[in-house]
């Protein structure tokens, strides 16, 4: 990609290859990643549903807000982890 | 014409919906820093024959949150949230631009809610992403501080392709009318430029399920139209329109489009 510089780029492959390469043993990068990604839906949809239970204000709300912050921290990860690793 | 308000658990977020027409139901999707009136064009084109559903993301028009979406993945869990309150379990999406981004996130996250896809000017992400130029870059960037009538006549020349510049100022006149009647919202758009930065869905177009059209202007300066060859190539089975002498607004420029479109939906109904 243009907005990296090439030393940049060909560091993330090598971090990205080491990375891969590591992982083979235990079922692969992409599992990994996919693995992380159903780790953080599952935390995420466990504190909706506390929040749904709860019917008092303002705790219903902070769960809730911390249930979409847990999915977006998590889908931040998610993004860089795919980038790097090119899956 | 019904509208309506989906409420967010956390108690603050209000995500303001539209629904015209009748037939199988469509959610439109739209882009960086618009509304969902952003779409009447389309909504014209597809409402006499289906339910077209347009909505505004947190932060922009009628819509509202506490905080805005940082991620391609939140504004997909807000277009369920909608789908859940209007009771629809499944439905054609066709998501443009930024739209189109949540678009893949619907359909991979949520893939039992979508009944075909259209990604329109859109791309997936991640590294292999082809990016705009420099210029169109720094506009980007340069856009969130200016007066909302100057950024939206500064952003002609990214938006449509030089056929419609020369042939069509009347048909790009409506289109900045109808963007300045909803205010601009900064941090809103600023959020939805992080969310584009940080979307990436490549490595799993292939696992989209839907039917899938791609289309894409062939002139688009703000998404290169390689991007969108990379999408039809990964997502399995779909379909790719290239509009030759079109930019990033196609629907603008093209308006044969929608009716292309709408037959796609009806083929996969």
């Amino acid at each position: 990609m243009a907005i990296m510089d090439e030393k940049f780029e060909r560091a993330v492959d090598t971090v990205g290859t080491a990375v891969k390469t590591a992982l083979v043993p235990w079922g692969g990068a992409e599992a990994w990643v996919d693995a992380y990604e159903a780790a953080i839906r599952a935390a995420t949809d466990a504190q909706l549903n506390v929040a749904r239970v709860i019917g008092v204000e303002p705790v219903r709300s902070f769960v809730a807000s911390w249930a979409d912050l847990t999915r977006d921290v998590g889908a931040t990860h998610l993004s860089g982890a795919r980038w790097i690793l090119d899956v | 014409m019904t509208s309506g308000t989906a409420t967010g658990l956390d108690a603050r977020t209000r995500l303001h919906w539209e629904s015209a027409g009748t037939g199988d139901p469509v959610l439109l999707i739209h882009g960086l820093g618009l509304s969902g009136g952003a779409w009447w064009r389309t909504v014209d084109a597809l409402a006499p024959s289906m339910r077209v559903i347009t909505f505004d993301h947190r932060g922009i028009g009628q819509s509202a949150s506490l905080t805005y979406a940082y991620t391609t993945e939140a504004m997909a869990d807000d277009a369920v949230s909608i789908l859940d309150a209007l009771d629809i379990d499944r439905l054609h999406v066709y998501g443009f631009s930024l739209g189109g981004m949540v678009a893949q996130q619907l359909a991979l996250r949520h893939p039992e809610r979508v009944q075909s896809l259209v990604l329109g000017a859109t791309h997936s992400g991640g590294r292999r992403a082809r990016i705009p130029d420099s210029e169109v870059m720094a506009f980007f960037q340069r856009r969130a501080r200016m007066p909302a009538e100057e950024a939206a006549w500064a952003s002609v020349p990214f938006n449509y392709g030089p056929r419609s510049q020369a042939e069509q100022a009347d048909r790009i006149a409506e289109d900045i009318e109808r963007r300045l009647a909803n205010p601009f919202n900064e941090r809103a758009y600023r959020a939805q430029l992080l969310a584009a930065s940080l979307h990436n869905c490549y490595g799993r177009l292939e696992r989209i399920s839907a039917p899938t059209l791609v289309v894409h202007g062939a002139r688009d300066r703000i998404i290169p139209v390689a991007n969108a060859h990379m999408s039809a190539e990964r997502v399995p089975g779909a379909q790719l329109t290239i509009l030759e002498d079109a930019g990033h607004l196609y629907p603008t420029e093209d308006p044969s489009v929608d009716k292309a479109i709408g037959a796609f939906f009806a083929a996969h109904g």
